[in-house]
């Protein structure tokens, strides 16, 4: 199932049963997960120390914008992807230009849009 | 009788003649020199003393007199006739009166044969339409026509008396129709009159508008506050008393007139402008009041609802909660706006009301809407956000309509606006609500998928799996429900705990639950609850309560943390159970509190398979947002 170099990923989730969905997933299309990270706190450490290639990035964390991480990544060059049941509408206008997993999601879902990124790259 | 003998014998009549009527003026001299002896009355010698002597009184009178003498009526008259007889004078002396006075001949024939009978007769102002001076005119006379005896007694002429009364007649006549046109113009007058004489006011006379307006009441010779009872209260007699006192006339505009019917029945009220003018006697006196009213009830009523009309409209405008306000055709200026508190008041005009009111970023808009709205000279209406009073932001709906000319040019704008921030606020809830329902739904569904995924991942035996999904589902649908009951605000460690094991043990000495208040995230709950519910499956598959001896424990404390922060210890205790062996591979319940639980808390999991039975403790900050 695996197309291309094995990325590390990290995941930012706040469900924990989706998160470990997204972990088999990522694992499934021969990636590593870097982390999974469920509360702002967390994944704005993960964000700015871990070392990964490619970051999963649910909008609402427990009730927060995940938005500041999304802050680190770009100030890290850091390509992400930003997972939401809101769809692109859930997502404020300045971050727009990101590429957008809408829930629920399939397998195909995270490797059609690892492989966006990795051609935007 | 000889020619010479006639002749001296009218040579010595002519001096008789001319003896016999001393004086009398020209008419004197007429009759004199006159040959008579051509007339019906015959040489003058031979004369009758009784016309001789009525000749001499005829010319003698100062007063205009004629003679008709005899059934023909020849006729002898004075100077004084002479005006009477005008361009027919010197030619009806001696003249029969018939032939004198033709258009009149039917009348003198009758005055003759009449007072020959014996009869005087006596005229006054007879009419006579007599050709005098080349032209027919009507002329009257005072005639006064007396019997003349002869020697014998018996009546042989006929003395009239001619006194023309054609000046007199035409004066009175033109007095008189002026008085009719007077009266007609009164009577026919649309406005109500009334002529009211002395201290009491008696009516004089009343015209038929005045007799309408107080309801045909009899009252032509009565005192005014008798005939009228409600005039002295409303007000009228004071003014009669005044005007008749003062002798000065007084005008009273849109006077309120209590109408009455005959009965004296109140009906409509009108108004009407009322002129007082005092009349004056001869000597100079006031003696009465000549009132004069003008019904101007149509105007006064017009502008009674004029009025009304703009009470209304002041109250409307009073009583409204909404926001007014007036704009120039233009809208450069704003002319007036009274902002209830809401926005500023503008009482003066202002060309400064867009950085007053609106926020920079929306002028655009709210000016782009108001230019469409001047073009096509049409209702203003929009929603838009307004800098408010105490300059937070409000939202208003707002409507405007212009006010045209006759020529269709706008004049002025006339709007209001309504605070509807509240409302604003509860549809941006309202929104944010819908949307996080829909994020939360499209979240289940996430999280059912991925714990489909996980059960029945490498699965060997399906039914068991089906049992287990249903299992889990039904866990999440509980702690959804403890959640939903708490408005998904924070739920107790322990509500979550009991909830999640209450349908795994009923029977309360199998499972002991202990430890401080503790306040956890919806989000946590959720993801306790999974946890709790995959450990007390295994505990019922492998573990302690898969005996009847067998309990668990579920224990937590808090305490300080090396940094500083407080941390919660949760403990997973069995025991009493089969003796422990460690599992060849980790099951999802292992794998959702390592890698799902522990990281949700910022934490970390310890899981132990001791002999005496399984223990997981979770070690994690009390709280990850701090004062969350």
């Amino acid at each position: 199932m695996s197309e291309g170099p094995r990325l590390r990923v990290l995941v930012v989730e706040d469900e924990m049963t989706i998160a470990l969905m997204m972990e088999d997933m990522l694992l499934e299309l021969g990636h590593e997960v870097a982390g999974i990270a469920m509360r702002l706190p967390q994944a704005k450490a993960l964000a700015g120390q871990a070392a990964f290639d490619v970051a999963f990035l649910d909008v609402n964390l427990d009730g927060y914008a995940s938005y500041p991480v999304a802050d680190i990544l770009r100030a890290r060059g850091i390509p992400f992807i930003f997972v939401t049941g809101y769809g692109l509408a859930g997502i404020d206008p300045p971050y727009h230009v990101h590429r957008v997993v809408k829930k629920p999601f399939e397998i195909k879902d995270l490797q059609d849009a690892i492989a966006g990124v990795r051609a935007a790259a | 009788m000889n020619g010479g003998a006639r002749a001296a014998s009218a040579a010595m009549d002519e001096e008789v003649q001319v003896s016999a009527f001393p004086g009398g003026g020209e008419m004197g001299a007429l009759v004199r020199a006159f040959d008579w002896s051509h007339t019906g009355l015959g040489p003058f010698a031979a004369w009758p003393e009784s016309l001789k002597a009525v000749t001499r009184t005829i010319l003698a009178s100062p007063v205009p007199m004629v003679l008709l003498w005899g059934e023909d009526g020849v006729m002898i008259y004075n100077d004084g006739y002479r005006t009477l007889a005008a361009d027919r004078h010197p030619g009806l002396l001696g003249a029969r009166v018939r032939d004198g006075w033709p258009e009149a001949a039917d009348f003198n024939a009758e005055v003759i044969r009449t007072v020959l009978s014996g009869r005087p007769l006596t005229y006054k102002d007879r009419e006579f339409t007599l050709r005098r001076g080349g032209a027919a005119e009507r002329a009257w006379f005072d005639l006064y026509y007396s019997p003349v005896l002869d020697g014998r007694g018996v009546p042989a002429g006929v003395l009239g008396i001619t006194i023309e009364t054609s000046e007199r007649v035409r004066a009175t006549r033109r007095r008189d129709g002026e008085h009719a046109r007077l009266t007609r113009l009164f009577e026919q007058s649309p406005n109500p009159i009334a002529i009211l004489r002395g201290p009491q006011h008696v009516f004089e006379l009343v015209n038929p508008a005045c007799s309408r307006l107080i309801g045909h009441r009899d009252v032509v010779g009565r005192p005014i506050a008798e005939a009228l009872p409600e005039a002295a209260r409303d007000g009228f007699v004071a003014v009669l008393d005044r005007v008749y006192r003062d002798g000065r006339a007084h005008v009273e505009s849109a006077v309120r007139f209590a109408g009455r019917d005959a009965s004296g029945a109140p009906v409509e009220d009108r108004y009407l402008d009322f002129a007082y003018q005092p009349v004056t006697d001869a000597d100079g006196r006031v003696g009465g009041v000549f009132v004069e009213g003008y019904d101007v009830t149509q105007r006064a009523v017009a502008e009674t609802k004029v009025r009304e009309s703009e009470t209304r409209f002041r109250a409307l405008v009073t009583a409204t909660s909404e926001m007014v306000y007036r704009m120039s055709p233009d809208w450069t200026e704003m002319r007036h706006l009274d902002g209830r508190d809401f926005l500023s008041d503008a009482e003066i005009p202002s060309v400064a009301w867009h950085d007053v009111y609106l926020f920079p970023e929306d002028q655009p808009l709210v000016l782009a809407a108001i230019r469409r709205a001047i073009e096509s000279k049409s209702v203003f209406q929009l929603e838009h956000r307004v800098r408010r009073v105490d300059g937070t932001t409000g939202w208003v709906i707002t409507r405007a309509i212009p006010l045209v000319d006759k020529d269709g040019n706008i004049t002025e704008w006339f709007g209001t606006a309504n605070d509807v921030t509240d409302r604003h606020k509860v549809e941006q809830h309202l929104r944010l609500v819908v949307n996080e329902l829909n994020h939360r739904v499209k979240n289940n569904l996430a999280m059912m998928q991925a714990i489909a995924a996980q059960t029945f991942r490498r699965v060997d035996d399906l039914p068991r799996a089906q049992a287990s999904f249903n299992a889990r589902i039904q866990a999440l649908a509980q702690a959804n429900d403890l959640l939903t009951g708490e408005r998904w605000a924070a739920v107790s460690l322990q509500g979550v705990i009991e909830q999640a094991l209450r349908l795994q043990c009923q029977e309360s000495d199998r499972c002991a639950i202990a430890g401080p208040p503790v306040d956890l995230s919806p989000k946590t709950a959720l993801s306790l609850s999974m946890a709790m519910h995959e450990l007390a499956t295994n505990a019922i598959k492998y573990g302690a309560w898969s005996v009847a001896e067998g309990k668990v424990s579920v224990t937590w404390s808090l305490y300080t943390g090396g940094d500083g922060t407080q941390r919660i210890r949760l403990e997973w205790r069995e025991s009493g159970g089969p003796p422990v062996t460690p599992p060849r591979t980790r099951g999802f319940g292992s794998r959702l509190i390592e890698r799902g639980l522990a990281p949700e808390m910022g934490g970390s999991a310890d899981m132990r398979f001791l002999p005496e039975g399984f223990v997981c403790v979770v070690d994690a900050p009390l709280s990850v947002y701090g004062d969350k």
